[in-house]
């Protein structure tokens, strides 16, 4: 096994093993909420899971779309986006 | 029971019936086709709708009002379940958008939020509480005054409940924008936040609109609750919202609950004493084979749970299964009530009707299902009237 989802609308980073080898796909957005994630918000949360020593992160949602609309998925892969660039600053 | 002391059990619709095509492509703002205006000729005449032949002229005509079109509609869905010799019955919700979105778009503190799928191929417009919830006005009156003035049979009002109102829409009010990542929000939270919501529905929404109801004279009201079971752990919170919806209202008050897992309502429901009637789809789980055996009826086993709620309700019996054009044959039918009969002792405690809203059937097959429930009501009746007397004799 090469990578590992985690719902972290369910989870606490503290969870997270330290020295986790594995890739991490870390759920940040909340895909059963109509409720916008706030970008700086996901930054700040992935800055969390680096310390615990995730090398291989990547941010994804936390489960399938389809029970929101196409524009809110919409929005919610923007800003999903946006916290990557704010999270790769 | 019958006014001669003979078992004689009722027979209702539950919810939805299919809108002709005439209805739908008026609604649309589309054109119709000589086989629309057929359905419509052949449907009056079937059964038997005063004055049908100025509804055909009205479908000729490229300029129609939906408006006036859907009553039209309601006027043959009467007819329809009339016809079929059913004793309380609704419009089969002809004037409504749909059970979700017509009471959303008539409240306050919603906002839509996108089509999203519920399933199979089906779609539903989904909103998000935004702020407090109101009512815009009572939004089931206009259609009531109406079908008061067309029925011949006694109707029974559907209302779609609080609590499906609820955990149908997504809440932007009571949980928080941040702060939930990390696991920040715990389920109690969100459970509380549920709670909320779904009590605001139920005494800003539901309430006064059975007041509206019962202040023109409603005197059956079926609050549908079709995401009842949706999440387990909250059945708590459907139980407390009926019962805030109706307490101390001069009505009488039934549910129609969906197809679960039965078994999760126990013991929750054991609290819902403001409920007279559950109205429950068995016909989905059951076999197709005749006879009145507990081995025979598969589907109905659960129902001595309902036998044994202290508050004695009565069980509308689902005996049609809505998701399959099949339909069942009378002696079906027949077996179904007398199995429920036997279960419960006390025929009193039955009634009979589909197992949901047969919105998905055409208007034929809709039309022989409930024939075929009508005349299986009365074999059962026949069967044990029979019993009754030799047991007499």
């Amino acid at each position: 096994m090469d990578a590992i989802g985690v719902d972290f609308y369910a989870t606490k980073a503290s969870s997270v093993p330290e020295g986790f080898d594995k890739t991490l796909l870390a759920g940040v957005i909340d895909a059963r909420s109509s409720i916008p994630e706030d970008p700086s918000e996901i930054a700040a949360f992935a800055a969390q899971l680096r310390e615990r020593g995730v090398d291989e992160l990547a941010l994804v949602p936390n489960g399938d779309l389809q029970y929101v609309s196409q524009a809110v998925a919409s929005e919610k892969l923007a800003r999903l986006g946006k916290a990557k660039t704010e999270a790769a600053a | 029971m019958s006014s001669n002391g003979e078992i004689k059990f009722l027979t209702h619709e539950v919810g939805s019936l299919a809108k002709p095509p005439w209805l739908v492509k008026t609604s649309a703002g589309k054109p119709l086709e000589e086989s629309d205006i057929e359905h419509a000729r052949a449907w009056g005449e079937k059964v038997g709708v005063e004055g049908y032949e100025e509804l055909v002229e009205l479908l000729r005509r490229d300029e129609r009002n939906p408006d006036e079109i859907a009553r039209w509609s309601s006027r043959y869905c009467l007819r329809l379940q009339e016809d079929a010799g059913v004793d309380v019955i609704w419009d089969g919700e002809q004037q409504r958008s749909e059970m979700y979105a017509w009471a959303i778009a008539h409240s306050n503190g919603f906002e839509p939020r996108g089509t999203i799928r519920s399933f199979d191929n089906k779609y539903y417009s989904k909103s998000a509480a935004v702020g407090p919830v109101s009512l815009g006005e009572p939004y089931h009156n206009d259609e009531f005054s109406f079908l008061q003035s067309a029925a011949k049979h006694e109707l029974k009002i559907p209302i779609t409940g609080a609590y499906t109102l609820a955990v149908w829409s997504y809440d932007e009010h009571h949980l928080p924008k941040t702060g939930r990542l990390g696991g920040g929000l715990s389920r109690q939270d969100e459970i509380d936040a549920r709670r909320e919501l779904t009590l605001d529905i139920a005494r800003n929404i539901i309430r006064p609109n059975l007041e509206a109801l019962i202040g023109l004279g409603a005197t059956w009201i079926q609050i549908d609750e079709p995401g009842a079971s949706t999440e387990e752990d909250e059945l708590d919170i459907f139980v407390e919202s009926f019962n805030v919806s109706v307490e101390e209202l001069d009505c009488t008050f039934s549910t129609h609950l969906c197809f679960s897992d039965y078994d999760l309502f126990f013991p929750a429901i054991e609290g819902m004493s403001g409920c007279r009637q559950y109205c429950v789809g068995f016909a989905n789980y059951d076999t197709r084979e005749l006879g009145s055996g507990s081995a025979d009826r598969p589907g109905y086993e659960v129902i001595s749970k309902w036998r044994d709620l202290p508050y004695e309700p009565i069980l509308g019996l689902g005996v049609l299964d809505i998701h399959t054009d099949f339909v069942e044959p009378p002696e079906l039918v027949r077996d179904r009530i007398l199995y429920a009969a036997e279960v419960f002792g006390d025929p009193a405690r039955i009634q009979v009707c589909p197992d949901c809203g047969l919105r998905t059937r055409s208007w034929d097959v809709a039309y022989e299902k409930l024939r075929n429930m009508v005349e299986g009501t009365r074999l059962a009746e026949e069967s044990l009237n029979r019993a009754h007397a030799g047991a007499k004799g």
